[in-house]
């Protein structure tokens, strides 16, 4: 009689284990449907912020090309150049710049800080003082646009009635030509700009800082006055093309690298000269990523 | 009876059944319940927590540490019971700290113990588990020292 007492005992805490693991299961499987209907819910959720997010990125990089010169345009006012504009992600930080009031040409490389958003939102901003600087108060002295840009891209970002200070700025190659006497005349912050003449390149230097924080060190910035000959080729870039990433030991390009290659094809005309540019960088590139958004202007004066 | 942990710590068992034996860390204010089954029925479940509960209060226990390395089926009432009803008179005494080791390699049993805790929360959402401390630990030392 015990021992059919600890039988039933014995089936009963059986059978009760064996309900519990039906429990389990059931449980966790109901659980596992939940979360994975969870999932798919907050991957749809996803999808679609992302699409609205794209829409925006991509209707942003309409306006931000609106913004730069046609290529035509610029080959108005530069019958021989070319321009090498590639983006890092959709929006760029570079942008270009020209402008032509009669035998005067102005010409800009400008590197944003950052790329992506942040840099295209100062890109916008860099654009419109430009217009207000060179356009409508006719600054012609580079040196002296260039100041008035530091000034003025310093007083939007860190004006004092802001809550939050934005530590940003600009790198920029800026050039005028005057036409009539064969001068160039340039200005850098951090971007330089190379002429080659007769196979030799010549680099000048942009002053060794980043306009946008209106400090003393503006002082460094000058202009230098360079006589232009017939055939003059003259380059202004970003870092983003000597910055990229690549070759066999994953190093940077390099500016002695680039400089040779401008060298080696400084002769060919000058869409042949942005191909072999593009061939170069996508070579060395291989399969990783863009490092930095790219801008090359070459001009065969 | 005293049994000696990694010679850091010394367990006295307090408490003692065919499903669990319950130790106190002498000189800590931790309790610990190790399942010695694969399966505890609910009677059994109830009459070994409810054991627990004075010797609780009696030791002011601060930390309690719920070894179940031995266990490969629970019973989800048993859970919500021991969930609801008694980390509820638990927390009234002052233990708020809870450290649990779950069977190791089994990850079925851990998504079933998650299962079990969303059901919980589900069922009842006026539980206390917010005003609890309870996180999971690999072993009874590393449950005692953190």
């Amino acid at each position: 009689m015990i021992e059919l007492t600890d039988i039933e005992k014995e089936n009963k805490i059986l059978k009760e284990k064996c309900e519990s693991q039906q429990m389990m299961l059931d449980m966790t499987s109901a659980y596992m449907t939940q979360i994975r209907e969870e999932l798919e819910d907050s991957k749809a959720k996803l999808s679609e912020a992302y699409k609205h997010m794209k829409d925006g990125i991509k209707y942003a990089e309409r306006i931000q090309k609106s913004l730069l010169m046609s290529y035509e345009h610029v080959n108005e006012i530069f019958p021989n150049a070319f321009i090498y504009y590639k983006a890092k992600d959709i929006l760029s930080g570079d942008f270009y710049w020209f402008y032509q009031d009669g035998p005067i040409k102005y010409v800009a490389a400008i590197d944003c800080t950052g790329h992506g958003v942040p840099g295209a939102m100062l890109t916008v901003l860099v654009n419109s003082l430009l217009v207000q600087i060179v356009k409508e108060r006719k600054l012609r002295n580079p040196q002296g646009i260039l100041a008035e840009l530091d000034r003025l891209v310093d007083y939007h970002l860190s004006d004092e009635t802001h809550q939050v200070e934005v530590k940003d700025g600009l790198d920029i190659a800026f050039c005028v030509f005057d036409t009539d006497q064969d001068i160039l005349y340039f200005s850098g912050a951090h971007l330089p700009v190379y002429i080659i003449r007769n196979g030799e390149l010549v680099e000048y230097k942009g002053a060794r800082y980043s306009l946008g924080d209106n400090s003393e060190r503006k002082k460094v910035l000058n202009t230098q006055e360079i006589h232009l000959k017939q055939g003059d080729c003259i380059y202004l870039f970003s870092d983003g093309y000597v910055d990229q990433f690549g070759g066999a030991k994953n190093q940077k390009f390099m500016k002695k690298n680039f400089r040779k290659l401008l060298l080696k094809h400084h002769d060919l005309p000058m869409a042949q000269q942005k191909k072999q540019l593009i061939e170069n960088i996508t070579s060395w590139k291989g399969g990783l990523k863009q490092t930095d958004d790219i801008l090359i202007i070459g001009i065969n004066y | 009876m005293k049994v000696l942990l990694e010679d850091k710590y010394t367990l006295t068992i307090v408490f003692e059944s065919e499903y669990a034996k319950v130790y106190l860390v002498e000189g800590h204010k931790v309790l610990i319940c190790e399942a010695l089954k694969e399966y505890i029925p609910i009677e059994n479940f109830k009459y070994v927590f409810l054991s627990m509960a004075p010797l609780v209060k009696e030791h002011q226990i601060e930390k309690f540490i719920f070894d179940k390395r031995n266990l490969r089926a629970f019973h989800q009432p048993s859970m919500e019971w021991y969930f609801i009803e008694w980390k509820k008179q638990m927390l009234e005494i002052g233990l708020s700290v809870h450290r649990k080791i779950l069977p190791k390699k089994l990850a079925w049993f851990e998504q079933a113990v998650q299962a079990g805790r969303a059901k919980i929360q589900n069922d009842y959402p006026d539980n206390i588990i917010a005003k609890l401390d309870v996180q999971y630990r690999n072993s009874i030392e590393e449950a005692i020292e953190s």
